[in-house]
């Protein structure tokens, strides 16, 4: 066996490349990826339209996919820098961490799943998307604090 | 402290374990990007075992919120393998929690770094750069067993 190789010796090759070219290529990278967005949030919302259905009298298991599954689109709206879709995320998260899940937390989380798909189709941006975010943040406050906060 | 400046990527192997398809497309494309010569993707604990007893990579970026097994479930897998190459292998921990106590918890159970989301390009950078300076690895007992089912 060899003389193990160090990590920083493996990049340290004669093909070294400035950082900050590597960084600018990086940026460009994650550009085209965050360009494909908008097909990958209309693609995860029809998923948890779909598990939002199974939340009806349904048991642990299908809240946890359920918050999974907002966890995973609230950090890659993040990531890909959509703010609005950030925050409804967020939003939805306080519901499904501290609230009531009776008939009420139920309609609370429809409401941020319809208003994930007006976002989606374009048609609700800016001011209108600030107050719809607005909006759901007062109808969540509203809502009853779940006793044992699990 | 090594002060990088330049660096060649292309003889590193990195894993990235995460369930959302779009972050492993954006960790691959950009770690494709900085020349990194194999990025593999895992989509879970189970695959990314698999993977890694497969081709042991040289470093591993985990997302920490995924479902039924979370990142610090795999960071604490990993680091008990005590005397194999697996519990040296440097830990890049992705989350999209900043909290004090998350990062307190994750670099206490073996964490090298921690990455917040969102992240821009010379976070990444910075992030791999710690690792890979800091990482001693290599003169630890190297041993190829992967016990881990």
């Amino acid at each position: 066996m060899g003389k193990a190789v160090s990590l920083l010796e493996k990049i340290s090759g004669p093909g070294a490349v400035p950082l900050s070219t590597l960084i600018q290529r990086g940026e460009i990278a994650a550009g085209r990826v965050h360009a494909d967005f908008d097909d990958f949030l209309t693609q995860r919302i029809r998923v948890l339209a779909q598990m939002r259905r199974a939340l009806d009298g349904g048991e642990g298991e299908a809240w946890r996919q359920f918050y999974a599954a907002v966890m995973d689109l609230r950090g890659s709206a993040a990531t890909a820098g959509r703010k609005t879709v950030n925050a409804v995320c967020a939003s939805l998260e306080t519901v499904l961490t501290e609230r009531v899940r009776d008939v009420r937390g139920l309609q609370a989380i429809s409401s941020h799943v319809d208003a994930l798909v007006l976002l989606s189709s374009g048609n609700t941006q800016g001011a209108e998307a600030e107050v719809l975010i607005a909006e759901l943040e007062q109808a969540v406050s509203c809502l009853p604090v779940r006793p044992d906060g699990a | 402290m090594a002060v990088v400046t330049k660096a060649d990527f292309s003889r590193l192997s990195i894993i990235v374990i995460d369930d959302s398809p779009y972050m492993r497309r954006l960790l691959l494309e950009m770690l494709s990007s900085f020349g990194v010569g194999r990025v593999a993707t895992a989509g879970g604990a189970a695959e990314a075992f698999a993977e890694m007893r497969r081709d042991p990579p040289d470093l591993i970026i985990c997302d920490w919120e995924m479902y039924p097994e979370d990142g610090l479930s795999i960071l604490r897998r990993l680091r008990q393998q005590s005397g194999a190459r697996p519990s040296h292998i440097p830990f890049i921990m992705l989350t999209g929690h900043n909290g004090n106590e998350d990062v307190t918890t994750a670099l206490g159970e073996g964490a090298d770094s921690y990455i917040v989301k969102p992240f821009a390009s010379e976070t990444l950078m910075n992030h791999l750069l710690k690792v890979i300076v800091a990482d001693r690895g290599h003169l630890a007992e190297a041993s190829e067993t992967w016990a881990l089912e």
